[in-house]
């Protein structure tokens, strides 16, 4: 019994070295993959789209091997539930967003997807030059964001985006940004939406980003089926028939996510 | 302040954003008063770009609050 409170200490040890360490190779492996393979892959696939799809295969690639090396120190454990549309059509997938490794996640997930991900990122030196080469969107210019979006989804590519546009507050309540519908109805996408659960909650706003919890972190997800909004687009108003739907698409979605994932309990705190 | 500006401003909030022409007044909060989010911004620039030529630079576009703040910006451009 009192080896018991030893090994939990041991354990904790543990998880934190295999944090640090993992934190290590993510920031090396994004600075190495940004200033050798990107420019390999450049001079190899002359043509854009084709360089863009290669070099965010790479990236997933190396987020699954992150997950994983995260794994085996049992740093997190995880589950995902679901299929990913086989349609050949590309979605625009909308997940909630409790943690600071859910954008890691959905692009091992998906790992061809154009991406709506912080202006910081391409501030900070170990990610510039690998975010640049997967030509994501950046999230701090409102016309671009919008354009840039909706642009992408029309080309074909499929396109990560959390509606609440930040990491969900403490309290876990829904805000919906109005980027999300917006984007469904200017650009005729499907939706796939991703519920994620994080359990003990971890990474959140609230959170360090260095903080390892006393237990064993639980990421959950469920892939959630493809369903097409059911609003007009804008041929069957102007403007302001465009914007009314835009807002109740939006509201719906809001409502629908936050009982989703009120209702998911993956791993009961008790 | 420039009234072409007020009344340009007036058309487009009234026909595209189905605003009361009575509730665009200088001191309304565009996102308070006129309950115009993000989006709406975008689509307003977009559309004073159309109809004037004048097009709002983003950053400007950030610091504004009421009617009369776009005005300001418009009058300047």
């Amino acid at each position: 019994m009192a080896t018991r409170p030893l090994l939990r200490r041991l354990n904790r040890l543990w998880r934190w070295f295999g944090t640090v360490f993992s934190f290590a190779v993510f920031g090396l492996g994004s600075l190495l993959m940004g200033l050798f393979i990107a420019p390999v892959y450049w001079l190899l696939f002359r043509k854009r789209s084709d360089y863009r799809r290669r070099v965010r295969r790479l990236v997933a690639g190396a987020l699954r091997f992150f997950i994983r090396l995260m794994r085996f120190f049992g740093v997190l454990h995880y589950r995902i539930e679901g299929l990913r549309s086989e349609e050949g059509r590309p979605a625009l997938i909308l997940a909630n967003h409790p943690s600071l490794i859910d954008v890691v996640f959905l692009l091992a997930l998906f790992p061809e997807a154009q991406c709506v991900v912080k202006r910081a990122l391409w501030l900070n030196p170990v990610t510039r030059l690998i975010v640049s080469a997967c030509d994501y969107i950046p999230n701090d210019d409102p016309e671009l964001f919008l354009n840039a979006s909706v642009a992408s989804l029309q080309e074909g590519q499929s396109l990560i985006l959390f509606p609440e546009g930040t990491r969900t507050g403490v309290d876990g309540m829904f805000s919906f940004k109005p980027g999300a519908a917006a984007i469904a109805m200017r650009s005729g996408a499907h939706i796939q939406p991703v519920l994620l659960s994080v359990t003990p909650p971890t990474l959140s706003k609230a959170d360090l980003w260095y903080s390892v919890p006393a237990d064993k972190v639980h990421m959950d997800i469920c892939i959630l089926p493809v369903w097409k909004p059911s609003v007009q687009r804008e041929e069957a108003g102007g403007h302001p028939g465009r914007r009314h739907d835009a807002r109740r698409l939006n509201s719906d979605m809001e409502s629908w996510f936050r009982n989703r994932v009120a209702a998911w309990k993956p791993h009961s705190t008790a | 302040m420039d009234g072409d500006n007020l009344g340009l401003l007036r058309q487009v909030l009234t026909e595209d954003f189905d605003i009361d022409a009575a509730a665009v007044r200088p001191e309304a909060l565009l996102y308070d008063d006129l309950d115009l989010d993000s989006i709406d911004a975008v689509d307003l620039i977009v559309r004073l770009k159309e109809l004037s030529g004048k097009k709002v630079p983003p950053d400007q576009f950030k610091s504004v609050r009421t009617v009369g703040d776009v005005i300001t910006v418009l009058d300047q451009l």
